[in-house]
């Protein structure tokens, strides 16, 4: 089966106060403002080629927009909309977006708006196409190459699950079995990384956190110091996940939306044959934790 | 809605002074606070311990109830904290500002926990009942 999902291509979260939260996103995780148009912020990490992959909307409340896959090819669209309408969900077409073509808009039964598009503008990177350095000079803060998954909460996590294995053809990479054999929550994959995307239990449509890749230890500390410099509020780590293996801190927008750097450095490759990785409900602790081997008590009950 | 605390003190004499108490029901303990800090602050920095989630008024884990008094709600997410839980008594202590003196009903799910040794050694702000 091939691939036809290139990446999750954005995420977009509410805001508070979206002059305060862009100063944040700018300044302390440090991604690259493409454009403010109106209430919403468009951004993306420097190392990320197509206009934006993640947006901000100031909204009375925090939590998820939206989060939209982008398709390897133009016609991969298309393959997805006959998959809609051969499983019966609906759909809308959105023509166009800011800076991006058609895009098929519809409701996960998670109650998440997801979007499946393929053309964005390409703007290119930060760096050179002719004889790039490796990095760009001038980045602030975190200063992540790009977005790499989201995890969302579902009431009930297995329909969920399923819908993005049937429907988007998904593959699972890891999952969180209780005794009953029932799935708890898992892991799922399109890039060959473990996972695009994840789902565990709690309300319908939560935003539990979006992750933004860093690619060393080196990274990993200095996140943590920029977080720790800025009195930024660090929910957890840096630390190791048995799932996935990624390293990981968690910590918080101003508005409360949990955010992650994610050390996928760390983490497996995988091949389409891979099969699924099973975690028994009486090891969630080093499942999500490996160093200290137990969640904390924000884990599975403080998202937005 | 007020998003800071307010200069002139709304023309309220009571409202000038410089620290508020605020008496924690049932577990009997009143401790003070200063109009900059959040009540949440006010409560951890007694030395006390008490549950809280993003600190950015987003997911509604450190919501409390009012019995008496009056507080800045500041920034909160409508999703976690509507206006009718407002009138109810209902905030959110990681973006609520003392306002007068208040009594605050805690509930299990804030999970207070008693002082530890170390906090109450330091320079803290719990008071006998």
């Amino acid at each position: 089966m091939p691939y036809r999902i290139s990446r999750l291509g954005l995420v977009e979260i509410r805001s508070l106060d979206l002059d305060r939260d862009l100063d944040y996103y700018l300044n302390v995780l440090g991604l690259q403002l493409t454009a403010r148009e109106g209430k919403t912020a468009y951004m993306k990490g420097w190392d990320e080629r197509h206009a934006y992959s993640f947006a901000l909307t100031e909204s009375d409340r925090a939590g998820m927009v939206r989060m939209a896959f982008r398709t390897v090819d133009p016609e991969d669209l298309d393959y997805y909309e006959n998959r809609l309408k051969e499983f019966g969900v609906r759909y809308d077409v959105i023509p166009e977006d800011y800076r991006r073509g058609r895009a098929l808009r519809f409701a996960a039964p998670s109650g998440h708006t997801v979007e499946l598009y393929n053309e964005m503008e390409y703007t290119g990177n930060m760096l050179p196409t002719v004889n790039p350095a490796p990095w760009p000079e001038g980045l602030r803060g975190i200063a992540p190459p790009r977005l790499d998954h989201t995890l969302v909460t579902a009431p009930e996590p297995q329909k969920a699950i399923e819908f993005f294995q049937t429907v988007l053809e998904f593959r699972l990479s890891e999952m969180l079995v209780a005794p009953d054999g029932t799935t708890i929550a898992a892991w799922l994959w399109q890039r060959p990384a473990p996972h695009d995307l994840a789902i565990v239990p709690g309300k319908p449509g939560g935003f539990h956190h979006a992750a933004f890749v860093v690619d060393s230890a080196d990274a990993l500390f200095r996140a943590a110091d920029v977080l720790a410099m800025h009195k930024a509020r660090i929910d957890y780590g840096p630390g190791r996940h048995g799932i996935t293996r990624g390293t990981t801190i968690y910590f918080f927008d101003p508005s409360g939306n949990r955010l992650e750097t994610f050390g996928g450095y760390t983490a497996y490759q995988m091949d389409p044959d891979c099969r699924a990785i099973r975690w028994t409900q009486d090891q969630i602790g080093p499942a999500v934790f490996y160093y200290s081997q137990e969640l904390n008590e924000t884990f599975l009950s403080v998202y937005t | 809605m007020a998003t800071t605390v307010p200069e002139g003190n709304c023309g309220r004499p009571e409202l000038a002074r410089r620290t508020y108490t605020i008496a924690l029901s049932p577990v009997g303990v009143t401790i003070s606070s200063t109009p900059e800090e959040t009540v949440l602050a006010a409560i951890l920095g007694s030395g006390a311990s008490i549950v809280f989630g993003c600190r950015g008024g987003g997911c509604g884990t450190c919501k409390m109830r009012l019995i008496s008094g009056e507080v800045a709600h500041g920034r909160c997410s409508a999703a976690v904290l509507s206006e009718e839980g407002k009138q109810s008594g209902w905030f959110l202590s990681c973006q609520a500002h003392a306002l007068t003196d208040l009594t605050i009903e805690l509930t299990a799910a804030n999970k207070y926990r008693m002082l530890t040794w170390w906090r109450q050694m330091s320079p803290g702000k719990a008071r006998e009942p």
